[in-house]
């Protein structure tokens, strides 16, 4: 009986060391993700939102050219409905597209879809540019 | 949720593979938790699985009748789209299904002498955190607050987390269960269980943020901000997750 007893007493302050070593494991998580977010913080020179523009290739589907446009917000805050315009220039006219995207964050991506009606040939003929955007 | 926008959405624009994940996931953890509350007294693993598997069910059925009578699915819509936006409403409707017992359902009379194991009570952090995070991590306040928000937001939202969750760990802690008792220093019971609850409601949150999306094409600073947002209120739900459970 006193031999059970012991046992017991072994296993609980087992348990015990498990619940401070998790315990010990989540405070250094906690404590990296503040310094992380205090470094991130103090950290000087961010910039306001400036975008890059890649333009993917032109795709026929159905009676128009699709083409992908990824825009990359380059800055370190988000911008909110981001207006990219794109002018196609061809001998029968121009055209002229509009894409909205709701929201930019700071260094991540969006993806949109342009379609034309004449065939763009190569993306160069293709003019992109960000208009605007607004503070979120 | 099923009144959610959101949520019908993202039964369309939701990767089907982390739709079925998702599921996957859920089936274990119905049932674990109908071992822990459950329909009725189980006296085996096989029954619990049969309860889960029925919550299962259940959901389904619901959800699927009052997507109908809200006209959120109807035909016109592709297969995928209609599975999609039941399948999605089937992961919170069912744990709803079987904690409704333990909040609607009459005590037992083995009711307050359960002893929960310091697994046991994570595993109910986690219900608790899953629950909440799947019930505000659709809407699109959680996106916009977190691209408001500095770093300096972020890291007195941590702080802010950690205390209402301790807040209610501390004084959920007391109605018995485990070991925490008035005389438990508040450190202790913050490292041993506030803390590790944290953790665990930050996972939840980020994966259930993953699976609807949320994190794709997002900057690691992003995602972080995200998941601190959503961290707020799933950490609420695994601290109050022993009140409700």
């Amino acid at each position: 009986m006193n031999a059970s007893r012991k046992r017991r007493d072994v296993s609980a302050s087992h348990g015990k060391r498990f619940e401070w070593a998790v315990g010990a494991v989540a405070f250094v998580i906690v404590v990296v993700l503040l310094g992380y977010l205090l470094g991130l913080g103090t950290a000087s020179g961010r910039q306001p939102p400036h975008f890059s523009i890649t333009a993917g290739d032109v795709v026929r589907v159905g009676t128009g050219y699709q083409m992908q446009v990824v825009v990359t917000n380059e800055g370190d805050e988000t911008a909110a409905d981001v207006t990219l315009r794109a002018v196609l220039h061809r001998d029968a006219g121009e055209e002229a597209r509009e894409l909205r995207f709701d929201f930019v964050p700071q260094r991540s991506t969006r993806r949109g879809t342009l379609i034309f009606e004449q065939d763009p040939g190569s993306r160069a003929a293709v003019r992109l540019s960000v208009s605007s955007y607004v503070e979120p | 949720m099923l009144m959610t926008m959101e949520m019908w959405w993202l039964g369309f624009t939701i990767d089907p593979l982390r739709l079925v994940l998702l599921v996957i996931f859920c089936l274990p953890l119905l049932v674990l938790l109908s071992r822990r509350v459950g329909f009725e007294a189980t006296r085996g693993w096989w029954e619990d699985v049969v309860d889960a598997l029925f919550a299962l069910g259940i959901s389904m059925v619901t959800s699927t009748v009052c997507l109908v009578a809200f006209g959120a699915i109807g035909p016109g819509m592709s297969a995928r789209e209609i599975a999609g936006k039941i399948a999605i409403q089937v992961v919170p409707a069912s744990i709803g299904a079987l904690l409704a017992r333990s909040q609607l359902g009459s005590d037992g009379p083995d009711e307050g002498k359960r002893q929960e194991s310091y697994g046991g009570e994570m595993f109910l952090m986690a219900v608790g955190a899953l629950f909440l995070g799947f019930n505000v991590a659709p809407t699109e306040e959680m996106i916009v607050i977190s691209h408001r928000m500095t770093p300096w937001h972020a890291a007195a939202l941590v702080v802010l987390s950690l205390m209402v969750m301790h807040g209610f760990i501390f004084a959920v802690g007391f109605r018995g269960g485990t070991e925490l008792t008035p005389q438990t220093p508040w450190w202790s019971a913050f490292i041993r269980f506030t803390l590790p609850g944290y953790v665990i409601a930050m996972a939840m949150s980020l994966y259930v943020l993953w699976t609807f999306g949320r994190l794709d094409d997002a900057a690691f600073e992003q995602v972080i901000a995200t998941t601190i947002v959503l961290g707020f209120p799933s950490s609420a739900g695994a601290a109050a997750a022993r009140l409700i459970l």
